[in-house]
């Protein structure tokens, strides 16, 4: 388990993590996702040992580490830029922390041979970084850093420098073979994607601190606060005021005077102002008007783009703001037309199960 | 890495080389056939005979020793100073490696007469070390104090680049696996150093194989005892001996050209061990 207590970095007048705290469990693959100068690599660093926080203390299994150099921490560190030893074969540089810890050449050609294999590149072992790929390298630094079976495994926006289509390849790769290995893990990334896809719990971090924490279904329909609602995904926001609540949930009456249903229990108290969000895939469009169960709002197509899976509308509301909407086109029937034209007015309809309210602060 | 786009097309055209030769041959290549010619120019009897003469043996073993011995200091002296220049940070590094480049700009006489004043029998330092019996002045010692000083710049010029574009990650990768600085350094950074290095030496090794105007004033040009390849071709050209002068040039215009043939291939070495 790691312990992150109350840690502060700054570098010159740049306050990049402020009075951080965070638990990783035992096995766990925790991602922490944000914006560049979000503090994210930061934090990752002066978990590894590479930096040393101003204020706060590293614990792993209650034990303070905050001092404990890189090489005292037993933990394995995976670069962006990979940073496989041009001077070594791929067989050298998996082996090297083996071999810096003076374990006998047959158990570090089977640890090697091992790992090789579970990262897909048996048979590459006497080849030389500048003879791979990049999505190859990242796979040998991967095998590198779990050689020496690390008490941890610190992942530094590892597909970052990597193409689309190796990217996507790569992380289900990765994310199995920590799945294999069972090792506590900590990675960085920008990518929501990627967060969702590896991540038992995903942190959101913004301007060094976490905005939320949580598993990727929670952060994505239940966010806390706007930030997070904005960071993930994308999201239509109102302006809004409670009207009403009820034991099944609450009503809201959105700035252009439409009232919105949210199921569920909600501390709010009529006349509070709020935030009401909905998010593009939720809603849908219909010529017909909502029915009393449904949530609904009217509009005119303004923009439409077709972007093979779906397709991305632009509507109008009367209160002149603009409203995103993407439809699965898997419903559209084959040869025909798109079904709804510019300039066309139509519903937008929702269920009052989604939703996000946040209270306006 | 990107050398099959157009741009990294080479065309075969015998103009443009044909001007550079015309220009070059009376600048340089005339010049350099002018020793040989003049070293052969009595036959090759001759030529042996003033090679072979105790005062040329000794110049030139003189000058491969001093070479030798600058090239393994500046190894370790100029790979530290390019490390500590590329990786650390502290006021004043800037200048410091500034002043490290002078050498290459301020006339090899100027560094001559300064180390006179300063380490001479009535020099700011040397005047304390008289009375003691200690005279680096117008010894070995002297002379490769000298080809230290304008040397140096080669070697940290040839190391410290390679050194500013290795990552640092590399060595941050090093110390997460478990390595030490010593151990990261043995295995990670020098490996990575070793043409930078290896050129850096060559470089060294032949500069100071022809240094002349720092010698000249430091060694005293004592023959048998300080006299350098260049100064012994100095001194006999001075005298009227031609053939001897240019038989010794001749044998350093053969070293140098295998020295230089040397750093090309290992540059070449290393550019397509980067593009591979």
């Amino acid at each position: 388990m790691i312990g992150i207590e109350g840690i502060s970095k700054r570098f010159g007048d740049n306050e990049v993590v402020k009075d951080m705290s965070l638990t990783v469990k035992d096995g766990e693959l925790l991602v922490l996702l944000g914006a560049s100068g979000s503090g994210k690599s930061t934090v990752l660093r002066m978990v590894a040992g590479l930096i040393s926080p101003d204020k706060g203390r590293v614990l792993l299994d209650g034990a303070d580490i905050t001092r404990s150099s890189p090489r005292e921490r037993n933990f394995g560190y995976v670069f962006q830029n990979y940073s496989i030893f041009p001077s070594m074969t791929v067989a050298e540089n998996v082996e090297f922390g083996l071999k810096i810890r003076k374990k006998p050449p047959e158990e570090r050609q089977r640890q090697r041979q091992r790992l090789l294999e579970m990262v897909g590149l048996e048979g590459l072992g006497e080849r030389y970084a500048s003879q791979l790929s990049g999505g190859q390298l990242q796979r040998v630094a991967l095998a590198r850093s779990l050689a020496y079976n690390p008490r941890v495994l610190l992942l530094d926006e590892p597909f970052g420098a990597l193409d689309a289509k190796t990217r996507i390849h790569l992380r289900q790769a990765v994310r199995n073979v920590i799945r294999q290995v069972n090792v506590t893990t900590i990675m960085v990334t920008h990518d929501q994607d990627e967060a969702f896809e590896m991540a038992d719990r995903v942190a959101i971090l913004n301007e060094g601190r976490i905005d939320q924490l949580g598993r990727p279904s929670e952060i994505y329909y239940h966010p806390i606060t706007y930030f997070t609602a904005n960071f993930v995904g994308e999201i239509n926001f109102f302006a809004g005021t409670v009207t009403r609540v009820v034991r099944e949930g609450c009503e809201i009456e959105l700035a252009g005077g439409i009232r919105v249903f949210r199921r569920g229990a909600y501390p709010f108290a009529p006349g509070m102002p709020v935030r009401y969000g909905v998010r593009p895939e939720q809603m849908t469009i219909s010529l017909l008007e909502p029915k009393s169960h449904e949530n609904g709002i009217s509009g005119i197509i303004e923009k439409n783009l077709f972007l093979g899976d779906i397709t991305r509308y632009a509507i109008r509301l009367s209160d002149a703001r603009l409203l995103d909407v993407r439809i699965l086109n898997y419903l559209f029937m084959d040869g025909m037309a798109m079904p709804y034209d510019l300039n066309e007015e139509v519903w937008l309809i929702w269920s009052q199960g989604s939703g996000i309210i946040l209270a306006d602060v | 890495m990107k050398s099959n786009d157009m741009a990294g097309q080479k065309v075969t055209s015998f103009l443009p080389a044909g001007f550079l030769l015309v220009v070059m041959l009376p600048l340089m290549i005339l010049p350099l056939a002018a020793v040989f010619i003049y070293a052969l120019q009595e036959g090759p009897k001759t030529f042996m005979a003033t090679l072979t003469t105790r005062d040329a043996l000794f110049a030139l073993r003189f000058s491969v020793i001093i070479a030798f011995a600058t090239a393994a200091v500046n190894v370790v002296l100029g790979t530290y100073a390019a490390y500590v220049l590329s990786k650390t940070r502290f006021p004043g590094r800037e200048q410091l490696g500034i002043i490290l480049n002078l050498p290459v700009a301020i006339p090899n006489v100027v560094v001559g007469t300064s180390l006179l004043l300063l380490w001479g029998p009535i020099g700011i330092l040397g005047k304390f070390l008289e009375p003691l019996g200690i005279q680096p002045m117008f010894t070995a010692f002297g002379v490769l104090l000298a080809h230290i000083f304008v040397t140096f710049p080669y070697m940290v010029g040839a190391v410290k680049p390679v050194l500013d574009d290795l990552p640092v990650t590399y060595e941050e990768a090093a110390y997460t696996i478990g390595a030490s600085r010593r151990q990261t350094f043995y295995h990670v950074v020098f490996p990575a150093l070793r043409g930078g290095i290896i050129t850096g030496a060559l470089l060294t090794f032949a500069h100071s194989l022809g240094e002349f105007g720092a010698t000249v004033m430091v060694s005293g040009n004592l023959r048998l005892q300080t006299q350098t390849a260049p100064l012994y071709i100095f001194s006999q050209f001075e005298g009227g001996n031609i053939a001897a002068a240019n038989s010794v040039a001749a044998i350093l215009a053969v070293i140098s050209f295998f020295l230089f043939s040397l750093i090309l291939y290992w540059n070449r070495k290393r550019e397509s061990k980067k593009a591979r």
